[in-house]
């Protein structure tokens, strides 16, 4: 008879049954490969990383655009010609700089800002500005309730929302904001609730 | 000198590249303090990918890397050709 993969027997029927995440940005990873928090545990394994719905960042996408089209209207107008040549050649890379290091930012700022459930605890990691981060975690039996909140239409939508995690550790409150598939991440966490009150 | 001399078109001409030269240094400057944000940036992402490893993290940082050396190429460029 063949082994039964261990990830498919240790965990709750929800968990064993979604299926492995297989792409490094998506933004509901369940047991993400190859991925991993300087923090871990031994024996602890990250079981869901969630990251804002990809939807939520399309500010920065419309930004960006708007700021391609800018050196567009501007070469089309008569100031540009009165201009040396190189000067807009050296105004337009800079630009270009400037906007690939903008949008570059906002992906970091998506990337890498992530709530995780794994096998012991939640982790929540904030990168609130260039250079400082707020770690928090909690075990799962301090965990006291979850609730989730949907986000307006566009929630509805694009199936996004918030969950609030309430807990009785030093961080009282864990908000994961416009996180995907609120009610699947609602019962995962249950789901992990329930096995620590089994054991 | 004569009040004239001052007006004079040829004067004008020279307030106008005077101007110019000024705004060049000022943009200069401007991509100097650029700079400084991408090594900023090459810093956090350093300490984010140090924090949450992920399959990504060779790109990322190739990219933050990048970052900084066309940030650097586009100084010298400018350099080259506002300032000679």
């Amino acid at each position: 008879m063949a082994d039964t993969p261990h990830t498919q027997t240790a965990y709750p029927e929800l968990i064993a049954n979604t299926p492995q995440s297989k792409s490094a940005l998506d933004s509901f990873a369940v047991r993400p490969p190859n991925t991993s928090f300087n923090f871990q545990l031994d024996q602890e394994e990250i079981l869901l990383m969630l990251r804002q719905h990809p939807i939520t960042q399309n500010k920065w996408i419309l930004v960006a655009i708007l700021m391609v089209a800018l050196p567009i209207l501007f070469l089309s107008t008569s100031l540009a010609n009165t201009l040396p040549s190189q000067f807009v050649i050296i105004a337009v890379m800079s630009w270009f700089l400037l906007i690939s290091g903008l949008l570059f930012e906002a992906f970091l700022d998506w990337f890498y800002n992530v709530d995780m459930l794994t096998s012991e605890r939640i982790v929540q990691i904030e990168f609130t500005s260039l250079l400082f981060k707020n770690i928090s975690t909690a075990r799962l039996e301090k965990i006291e309730d979850v609730t989730v909140t949907s986000s307006g239409y566009e929630g509805a939508l694009f199936d996004f929302g918030n969950v609030k995690v309430q807990t009785a550790g030093a961080t009282d409150e864990f908000e994961f904001d416009n996180v995907p598939h609120t009610n699947k991440v609602s019962t995962f966490i249950n789901e992990m609730l329930e096995e620590q009150e089994n054991k | 000198m004569p009040l004239g001399s001052l007006l004079s078109p040829t004067s004008i001409v020279n307030v106008n590249d005077l101007l110019f030269t000024a705004f060049k240094v000022l943009f200069l400057m401007g991509l100097i303090f650029y700079l400084v944000f991408s090594l900023l940036v090459l810093r956090q992402e350093e300490e984010m990918s140090s924090t949450l490893i992920t399959p990504l993290r060779g790109v990322i940082r190739l990219f933050g890397f990048l970052h900084v050396i066309l940030t650097i190429a586009v100084i010298l460029f400018s350099y080259q050709y506002l300032l000679h």
